[in-house]
């Protein structure tokens, strides 16, 4: 009995053993993070897809996030190091890593203590952007995002970006949907561009295509002036 | 071929097909329980606006009631402040509702001006003075419409649930549209008015078909269109501030095309572009507006009173980055001194193959806020890509700029804790073109650094601003 019993504490011992070696390893490999190795084509992995979230955060279009790296990503990569001055390659090493993370990081106070992002409506202006003015010169972007900033100085309007963008009627790209769609860079940087407080509309509320629209206020409104397909009115 | 093969066939086939049948005749009910299902979200969320909108309403009036009769500034300053939280949150509901593009503007503009007057009244309360006989009358004038349009809301409310009306009108079916089928609205209206129209008489009864709204968005629409018959408040605060109607600072004197196009030209010969030949492309109808040019992907806007390129974004590629933050800088203030620009770098920001700086002038040692000037520089070659010097020309004036109060006496006015690392004397904008001048206190206080504006005319602390540190440049909250 006494002798069965050690030779079973000792299976026990070694499965217990194995067992861990084998969760450290797993665990290594799921927790690996983003700047701990070099991460180039074919590379897979958790890292991986944390590289591609924070690519898209920034207007980099990865397709789909599934954390393989593939041509997609590479060409992110490659024209986020021409944007920072950084050897376009389209490999992450250390260096593009360690911009990347910075630029996707928190906004801290004087004193350093991390406070939050601090931009998350540059996405949904973004989007709205993308999803109405795909197509449109860059000015005509910018000016698209300068209407809803106008919008949320104007009394006749609700008083946040959310509150103006999906305001029941307002925009046909939420009616249809189409707000949804991942913007790419140019719409992110026309959000940033209209959210810093520029304005090539000329202090507009509304726009419009005028090859598409037969709606008779909209017509009625002072007009200021035509970018690419769209009027700006007041 | 056999008669059993032919029945054989013909009952396999018709097998097939009741199979068909019943498989689709499934998936469509159970798409249809799906539709209903997501209406009745949708339905459960405007139900909620509804209801926060009227209560948020009811709260406003309520308040605004109480500010008339409360004689201290201790209640004053309460009601004020429920009534301008109700009105935010009233403007919330209201975006929630569902409406046309044209929106629920004299609603929302109501609300949002009462929302606006009071926190107006709260901080001159606040500093210890009274409202005004005017300001009063122009409260009570408020607080009329609003018990006005409370009133009509509820009794939309009243009977969107008394006759169970939709949220929207209904658009016209299938049946409707190949002309088979009943008019919806004729029989819903025909029936309605029946008993009214003998009590009433005909007039009143064509009124009330009027007024009887079919739909909730309906109703929203003929509460915001009756509002629009009232006239203007004599308080305009903060509307319409987004816009300069009256510019300050255009040169004298309006221009044609051709100098128009000279204006274009000059203004891209000194920032870089050699030989440009600009064109005119447009016109622009707005306060600073005049002629719009194109030269390649660059488009310019040039004013028609004064002849000064007011708006300028070339849409150019931009290359591979090749200067560092510091360069930028310095090749922008370059090209501008060359222009004749001489203003301070007041905030930059780090975005890639660009940077936007912004820039003001400075006049007797007095930071300019407000007649700030925007660039966008590409990090590829230094060279000025965007340029707005809208603000610019719609504020620059000459000003006043001597301070009543001594740099010692703005200090004493700062809280104990605060740790000046920079002072210096500034204009900043408030509402619409008003403007103060303050001396402005850079320094750090319980881990936050701040920016804080004592008036330099009557001492009072005019604004505080705080600053963090983003991943592209400081930004000024």
């Amino acid at each position: 009995m006494h002798n069965y019993g050690t030779q079973n504490g000792r299976k026990v011992t070694v499965i217990v053993a194995v067992g861990l070696i084998l969760c450290l390893c797993l665990s290594a490999m799921a927790y690996a993070a983003l700047g701990d190795r070099t991460l180039a084509k074919g590379s897979r992995g958790a890292e991986v897809k944390d590289l591609q979230k924070r690519l898209t955060q920034l207007g980099y279009q990865v397709g789909k996030i599934d954390g393989i790296y593939g041509d997609k990503t590479a060409a992110a990569v490659t024209r986020f190091q021409k944007e920072r001055g950084l050897k376009a390659d389209g490999i992450a090493g250390k260096e593009t890593i360690a911009a990347l993370k910075k630029l996707t990081g928190e906004s801290q106070n004087a004193s350093g203590k991390q406070i939050g992002f601090k931009n998350s409506d540059v996405q949904l202006l973004a989007q709205c952007i993308y999803s109405e003015g795909r197509g449109e010169p860059y000015i005509g972007q910018v000016a698209i995002g300068a209407c809803v900033m106008n919008r949320l100085k104007h009394p006749s309007f609700p008083n946040t970006i959310a509150g103006i963008i999906y305001q029941p009627g307002a925009f046909s790209a939420v009616a249809d949907g189409q707000i949804n769609l991942q913007p790419d860079e140019t719409a992110y940087k026309a959000a940033r561009e209209a959210m810093s407080g520029s304005d090539p509309s000329g202090g507009a509320i509304y726009y419009f295509n005028p090859a598409k629209t037969s709606n008779k206020f909209i017509w009625s409104r002072p007009q200021i002036k035509k970018i690419g397909n769209h009027i700006f009115t007041r | 071929m056999r008669e059993s093969t032919k029945r054989k066939i013909l009952a396999y086939t018709s097998g097939v097909l009741a199979i068909a049948f019943a498989v689709s005749l499934g998936w469509g009910i159970y798409q249809y329980q799906l539709v209903q299902q997501y209406k009745l979200e949708t339905e459960n969320h405007y139900q909620r606006a509804l209801n926060d909108l009227i209560t948020t309403m009811n709260e406003v009036e309520t308040s605004m009631a109480k500010v008339k009769i409360a004689n201290t500034p201790v209640q004053q300053l309460l009601y004020l402040g429920e009534t301008w939280k109700g009105s935010v949150d009233a403007v919330g509901s209201l975006g929630e509702l569902p409406a046309t593009e044209v929106g629920i503007n004299y609603v929302d503009t109501l609300v949002n001006q009462v929302g606006d007057f009071c926190k107006t009244m709260s901080r001159k309360i606040a500093s210890l003075e009274q409202m005004t006989p005017e300001e009063f009358k122009t409260f009570n004038d408020m607080h009329e419409r609003i018990i006005e349009t409370n009133r009509s809301l509820q009794k939309l409310a009243n009977e969107f649930y008394a006759e169970n009306l939709p949220w929207v009108d209904k658009s016209p079916g299938l049946l409707q549209k190949l002309g088979l089928g009943k008019n919806l609205r004729a029989t819903a209206e025909g029936g309605e008015s029946g008993g009214q129209g003998d009590q009433t008489g005909q007039e009143a009864q064509q009124q009330a078909q009027q007024q009887t709204p079919t739909s909730l968005r309906g109703g929203l629409q003929q509460l915001d269109a009756s509002l629009q018959k009232y006239p203007p408040f004599s308080y305009q605060g903060e509307l319409d501030k987004h816009i300069v109607t009256e510019p300050q600072g255009l040169p004298a004197g309006e221009i044609n095309e051709n100098k128009a196009v000279a204006a274009a030209k000059e203004f891209l010969q000194n920032i870089g572009y050699k030989d440009a030949t600009p064109q005119v492309t447009g016109l622009t109808e707005d306060p600073l507006g005049g002629f719009n040019l194109t030269y390649k992907e660059a488009y310019l806007e040039v004013s028609k009173k004064g002849g000064v390129v007011t708006y300028f974004r070339d849409q150019r590629e931009i290359s591979d980055r090749k200067l560092d933050l510091d360069e930028v800088l310095k090749k922008a203030t370059d090209t501008l001194a060359k222009i004749g620009w001489n203003l301070d770098v007041t905030s930059t920001q780090d975005l890639g193959s660009y940077v936007q700086i912004e820039l003001v002038p400075t006049e007797q040692n007095v930071r300019l806020y407000p007649d700030k000037i925007r660039l966008t520089v590409a990090t590829d070659n230094g060279q000025i890509v965007g340029y707005d010097a809208a603000p610019y020309y719609a504020y620059h004036h000459k000003r006043d700029l001597k301070p009543a109060l001594s740099l010692d006496q703005a200090k004493a006015k700062l809280k104990e804790e605060f740790k000046i690392l920079e002072n210096r004397l500034a204009v900043i904008s408030k509402i619409g073109t008003e403007e103060a001048f303050c001396y402005e206190f850079r320094g750090t206080a319980f881990g936050e650094e701040y920016l804080v504006y004592i008036n330099a005319i009557d001492g009072s602390e005019e604004k505080i601003s705080r600053v963090i540190n983003t991943p592209t440049g400081k930004l000024i909250q």
